[in-house]
Parts: C-alpha cells; structure tokens; sequence
C-alpha cells in the first residue's frame, strides 16, 4: 500500500433503477441549493423494438479527475486536488468568474448564488474523514457505489477495479477521470 | 452546459477589451509612422483607446458571482490559468493605454491638478511617448489574443478548442479598431484638407479590406478542420451549420459583418487600384461599412460565447 491515498469510485450502473435518493441525499447532506445537484442520473433512450428493450441509466458526478480543468483555470488558485486525490475548493478564495464551469466536460459544477462560489462534489469529505461513507453511497439501495483509495490494492474498490472491465467517461479530454464505470 | 454560466457581461468584456487593444495598436502604428497627416488620427486612438476597455472591466467584475474579491486574482499568478495570466495583462496594458493617452493631451494641459497634487508632464514627453507605445503595441497585440485564447484553451467546449479562435478574435479586434478610425476619420473630416482625408481614407480601407479577408481565411479552414476533427468537434460545427446559430452567423456575422463592409470599402479603393483617378468617397459608405463591421465584430463575440456554452462532449 502506498503512503497517500487517491480516493477514487466504482459505479456498477446496470444495477441504477433511477430512484434518484442519491440525489436527495446528497442535497440533503450538502446543503445544496435547490434546483442544484452536484449528482444527477443520466437516462439514455430506449434502444430496440418491443418487445426486446432496453434503457440505461447512468449516476453522474465531479470525477475528481487527476488532470482536472476546473483546477489548471481557476486564476485565483481556489480550486485545489488535495493530498488524497479529491478535487476540492477553497471558497474564501473562489471570485465566481466560472471559469472552471467552462472547462469541466462532465459539468459538474453548479453556482451556489447565495454564497457567491461555484461549487461541486467533495466525496462527503465531512463524513469520510470521520471513517463514514459518502451520503450518495449509504442511501443507494442498490448498491451502486463503490468508494476507497485507489492506490490501496486490497480496497475493495481496487480489487473490483482489477476483476472487471471498467471505462472513463470521456477519457479523450484528457482529464484523467477517477470514476469508473463498470461494462457489461 | 445546462444553463448560459457567461452571458452578455462576457461578450461586451471580450468585445471591448479587443477594440481597445485594436485602437492601441493602431495609434501607436500611425505615431510611429510620424506622418503628420495622421497625427491627429493617431491621437484619437490614444484618447479613445483605454475606455472600452475599462467599460468591458467594469462590467466583468459585476458579473462575477463575489466582486468585491476581486483582488485575489491579484495576490497570485495561475500560470496554467489564461484567465489569471489574463487579468495581469489587462492590469498592465490599462495602465499603459491610460498613461500613453495623457502623453498625448496637447501642451496646455500639460500639468494636471487634482486637488493639491500637481503632476506634471515631463519634457521629453514625445520620448517617452514612443516607448511606451513600442511596448504597449505587443502588448495590445497579446490582449487581443488573450481574448481568444480564453475561450479556445478548453478542451471541453469543442466549438472553442481551437488555436484559430485567438487568431480571428485578434484580427477582428484590428478591423473593429479600423472601423472605429474610419468612423472618427470620417467625423472630424470637416477640419481637414482634401488631402488629408483622402489620405487617411485609402489607408484604413486598404488596411480593413485586408484585415476582413484574413478573418474569411480564418474562417474557412476553421470549419474545415472542425469538420474533419473528432466527433464532438464536427457536432459542435451543427450549432452553425444547421443549428440555433446559423442565421446570426451567416447572415449576420458573415454577411453583414463582412461582406457587405467588404464590398463597399473595395468599391471605394477600385479607382486607386486601377490607378485611374482618385475616388470621390461617398462618406455614407464610409460610416456605413464602419457601423457594420463593428456589429459584425460584436456578433462574432457574442455567437462564440453563446454557442461555444451550447457545446460539449455529451452532446
Ligand atoms: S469532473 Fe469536472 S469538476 Fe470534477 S475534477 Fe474533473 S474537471 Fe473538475
Ligand atoms: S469560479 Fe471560483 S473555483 Fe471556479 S475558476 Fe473561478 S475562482 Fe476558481
């Protein structure tokens, strides 16, 4: 295991059934303003012809990406990657230019008007740091999520990582994205 | 992008800062030049150039969702940030454009009174004139590409992922500028000779004509190259071929913006090309094609931060 940890996610999407508690959970626990999310399910059109169908769904967020945008432009420097890979924001220094709203291509980010900053997932730093697990995680009935540290190849995350195939989303921006999604 | 994040704010502020920049340029150019036929030319430019400019800041910082922190873009430099290396070099070349127009105030306002401070003037005022118009001129040169570079350094908006984005909004930012001097040109016609104006007239017309054919030139192989790129790229070239930004792009920004400037303006240099006799300008035509450049210049800023915000990977 190595020294800093780089905390990453897993979502096995063929298991969403698009309840959407994720999303409540997370504005419940963040505060975050209403008509806002900083996690959303994507739903995908329905393929094939009846009686032979099909539909997706995918859970969205800040990937917490290793070459993050959002942080290269942020011109005050309030946009951070912390020791443990999270993308995180330092509001006392955030102007509200939404610079790093242009550049994020997973539009992660939303404007918090009220306090004047943009804002986005921290991964529930309140609650990991405290050994619980993020909010959009605990609700999920089925098991969507899987969080840790990436760079601990015995995490659960990593061990799934390993024995699945997984993709990024839009690897070609250049990102590097750390959410990975499970194929099927 | 769910919701427009930059709006009009935005485009006014790319807008401004470019025209300003042009104007600067081309002052310091005409004074460099030391005809005394386009002094007075190269003097208007020094005067009008730092107040678009400071229009555009002004609004910008409104914008912002938390003005009144501004100032922490200046407490650090950002050097993978265009935004941040941005905001120093419209710092720096406002007080350039800023200085470099007092220089210019002719002799009798030569000492400023501000309450008790006096300031005045230094002697070797033309000296020092030139400097900082040799150094404010690159500089105007780089705020014109920085107002591009803003946009095209994000991958993630493919409609802006360009190098020509910068390229087009500098040289439209020097054609926005000729339009403003051809309009003020045309204006203070009254107390010039003949000569004169005819003189400033074929200059700027023959400098716009090339500066509107190198936007089409811009133009073209940027559709061309989105075309022919990545998936998202060529589908963020629907927004105007086909799309919601088709007709102001075509019509307005081409057409009206280009064009029709194009045509007129060359029309008006054919006797000179042909060597025949020297046009009579129909002065209409000379505030016309400058009203429509500028509108042009306008809905190029405004139909990239529209439709650059309208374009992403999902899409
Ligand atoms: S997903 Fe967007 S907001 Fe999150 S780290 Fe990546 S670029 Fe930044
Ligand atoms: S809105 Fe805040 S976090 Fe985003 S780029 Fe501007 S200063 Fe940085």
């Amino acid at each position: 295991m190595s020294e800093t940890k780089k905390y990453g996610m897993l979502i096995e999407q063929s298991r969403c059934i698009n309840c959407k508690a994720c999303m409540i959970a997370c504005q419940a626990e963040n505060n975050v303003p209403l008509h806002k999310h900083r996690n959303w399910i994507e739903e995908s059109e329905v393929r094939g012809t009846y009686p032979n169908l099909g539909l997706d769904f995918t859970p969205n967020q800040c990937n917490h990406c290793d070459n993050p945008h959002c942080e290269r432009v942020c011109p005050t420097g309030a946009t951070f990657i912390n020791d443990d890979g999270i993308v995180l924001i330092n509001y006392d220094s955030c102007i509200g230019c939404r610079f790093c709203m242009m550049a994020c291509p997973y539009d992660a980010r939303y404007v918090d008007k009220e306090r004047g900053v943009v804002d986005k997932c921290t991964y529930c730093t309140q609650r990991i740091y405290q050994g619980r697990e993020p909010a959009c995680l605990e609700t999920c009935p089925g098991k969507v999520r899987t969080f840790g540290d990436l760079n601990d190849p015995k995490s659960e995350i990593s061990l799934k990582i390993a024995t699945h195939r997984t993709e990024v989303k839009y690897p070609e921006t250049g990102t590097k994205p750390r959410i990975y999604y499970i194929i099927d | 992008m769910h919701e427009v994040e930059w709006g009009m704010p935005v485009v006014i502020y790319l807008y401004f800062g470019g025209l300003s920049a042009g104007v600067f340029i081309l002052s310091a150019f005409l004074a460099y030049l030391r005809d005394p036929k386009l002094h007075q030319l190269a003097a208007f430019g020094a005067y009008f150039a730092p107040f678009p400019l400071f229009i555009g800041l002004f609004l910008l910082l409104i914008d912002l969702d938390r003005p009144l922190y501004f100032w922490k873009l200046f407490v650090t430099i950002q050097w993978t940030s265009p935004m941040s290396i941005g905001s120093w070099l419209l710092m720096f070349f406002s007080i350039i454009a800023s200085l470099y127009a007092i220089l210019w105030l002719p002799e009798k306002y030569s000492t400023l009174k501000l309450g008790k401070l006096k300031l005045s003037i230094p002697k070797n005022r033309l000296k020092i004139r030139g400097i900082l118009g040799a150094i404010g001129l690159p500089t105007g040169v780089a705020v014109g590409i920085y107002t591009g570079v803003l946009l095209g350094a994000i991958p993630a908006r493919p409609f802006w992922n360009t190098p020509m984005v910068a390229m087009l909004f500098l040289v439209s930012a020097i054609s926005t500028a000729t339009a403003v001097m051809l309009f003020a040109s045309n204006w203070m016609s009254k107390n010039k000779s003949k000569e004169d104006f005819h003189h400033e007239r074929k200059l700027l017309y023959s400098a716009d004509v090339i500066l509107i054919i190198l936007e089409m030139f811009i133009i073209v192989p940027y559709i061309l190259h989105n075309s022919i790129s990545t998936a998202s790229q060529s589908a963020s070239l629907d927004l105007i071929l086909g799309g919601e930004y088709t007709n102001i792009f075509w019509y307005g920004f081409v057409l009206v913006g280009l064009v029709i400037p194009l045509i007129l303006e060359t029309i008006d240099l054919i006797p000179e090309i042909a060597r025949k006799q020297k046009s009579s300008h129909i002065k209409f035509f000379g505030y016309l094609s400058a009203v429509l450049v500028l509108v042009g210049g306008f809905l190029l800023r405004y139909i990239f931060i529209y439709a650059g915000q309208a374009s992403s990977f999902g899409a």
